[in-house]
């Protein structure tokens, strides 16, 4: 059985981190095995002997990996983790590190609804709109999706907070932008066709307004100055 | 707890004003079936009483045509609740949900009240749910005629929007954008599309009103409030069944 693989994704922000990962081992109910990949970008390697340590303590040392983009930005850590995430589950957790998932969670329907494959990515943070967004229901093993239209106006029919996705959505959506800030990023992804497509609510796991995960991250980090480009091991 | 009964003979008003008016239509036949259908009904009628933040201010329950005994026992059982604050009854003599839902209709506008719930009585509530956040949103939005309270119809699509109380998506009109499940409806909506066609089954008084409410592209729009917290209690399924009354 495949474990789930969440993939941390951090910098200059351990307390942030830390607390996210002892919210998500109190209150993640997953059917499979959980794998933590953290994606960290260009912390000191105290910092992230530590953080592989505070997981390792929380979800076992087996279950745990690394990787280091070394101040190339979000994109190309996210990029980096990817590449090492695949090898290891078809289903992925991207999280950022100030996302607290604050109720028990258990995720085993969302799992099975990704299994059927038209329902490629299911956000998890809260829905939010500039311009209008629009959906359809959908019910999925027991439980109402809101699936929202990829022709919306809105740019953020894909988000950045926390979700759950397969392997091969993140496939088909590519490499993100690398030297960019996070939001930034975010925002060049998310009007890519390919992010826009099969994106769903769960309407009876989580309250629209957003009652599992909360977005903790006073402290921004995104402007901080990206380093040059290197080649990096993974 | 203020009591009436028969509203179409036309009692003393109520004088409650700007509340909510809850309309809950029963049938309970003869024999098993109607049993059944009976405990459905208190089961929800519990739940409701249970998770109603601020209680009923008016329940009127629209019957169409019960065995007497089983009607009665609905009828004390929710007279016992302290939290339905006033009580009405009125009968249609098995001429179906549309003519319930009517005389509920007339009953409570006669008293004064433009914000109706239609609570079905196999619908039960599952957790706390303050019907005043919505119905302010429906008094407040005059293009809205309509706030489904219950789950969605599969493939009903629409715009996701922000109220005062919460997320809803606005509905496209196409599906079943109307559904004879929990709601809030305000007055509007039958000035713009009518009261519910009379001596059809239930499946089909809902399709018929849909199709008005579709095909008419300018009237007051349907929310559909997220998330839902209702569950269906599996009963006797009625609602293919034909009336047998004649039409008034």
């Amino acid at each position: 059985m495949k474990p789930l693989c969440v993939m941390l994704l951090t910098y200059d922000r351990f307390d942030y981190a830390e607390r996210t990962l002892e919210a998500l081992r109190e209150n993640l109910q997953s059917p499979v095995p959980v794998h933590i990949h953290i994606a960290d970008d260009g912390d000191p390697p105290d910092y992230r002997g530590n953080l592989v340590g505070v997981a390792a303590a929380l979800f076992g040392s087996e279950a745990v990996s690394i990787t280091n983009s070394e101040r190339r930005g979000y994109g190309a850590s996210y990029n980096l983790a990817t590449m090492a995430a695949h090898t290891i589950s078809d289903i992925l957790l991207p999280l950022e590190d100030d996302w607290v998932l604050t109720r028990p969670l258990d995720i085993a329907p969302m799992i099975e609804t990704l299994g059927d494959g038209d329902i490629r990515c299911i956000r998890m943070g809260y829905i939010g709109y500039t311009q209008t967004l629009r959906g359809e229901f959908a019910y999925r093993h027991g439980n109402h999706y809101l699936l929202f239209d990829s022709a919306s106006e809105e740019p953020h029919v894909f988000a950045g907070g926390p979700r759950l996705e397969t392997k091969e959505f993140e496939v088909a959506v590519g490499l993100w932008p690398e030297m960019m800030a996070a939001g930034a990023t975010e925002f060049e992804v998310a009007h890519r066709p390919e992010a826009r497509q099969g994106i769903a609510w769960p309407l009876d796991l989580i309250a629209p307004r957003g009652d599992a995960f909360a977005h903790i991250g006073t402290r921004v980090v995104k402007d901080a100055p990206l380093g040059q480009v290197q080649e990096v091991a993974v | 707890m203020v009591w009436y009964q028969e509203a179409s003979q036309g009692e003393e008003e109520s004088g409650q004003m700007n509340g909510i008016a809850i309309i809950a239509t029963t049938y309970f036949p003869q024999g098993e079936d109607g049993q059944l259908r009976l405990e459905a009904a208190l089961e929800t009628l519990g739940s409701w009483a249970e998770h109603l933040v601020g209680g009923i201010d008016l329940l009127c329950i629209a019957d169409d045509g019960s065995e007497p005994a089983l009607h009665s026992r609905y009828v004390r059982a929710a007279s016992e609740y302290s939290v339905v604050h006033g009580m009405a009854a009125v009968t249609t003599a098995r001429r179906g949900v549309g003519a319930s839902l009517n005389a509920g209709l007339q009953c409570a506008w006669g008293r004064g009240y433009d914000v109706i719930g239609y609570f079905v009585d196999d619908w039960a509530l599952t957790a706390d749910l303050d019907l005043r956040d919505w119905a302010k949103v429906l008094t407040e939005h005059g293009s809205l005629g309509m706030i489904r309270l219950g789950p969605p119809h599969p493939f009903t699509s629409g715009a996701v929007e922000l109220f005062s109380a919460g997320w809803g998506l606005r509905l496209d009109r196409h599906g079943f954008a109307f559904g004879h499940r929990p709601a809030l409806y305000h007055k509007r909506l039958f000035d713009a599309y009518g009261l519910f066609d009379e001596g059809c089954s239930a499946l089909e008084c809902e399709r018929l009103y849909n199709e008005g409410v579709c095909a008419d592209g300018a009237g007051p729009d349907i929310i559909l409030a997220l998330p839902h917290p209702w569950r269906h209690v599996d009963s006797v399924e009625l609602s293919a069944v034909e009336p047998e009354g004649v039409l008034a």
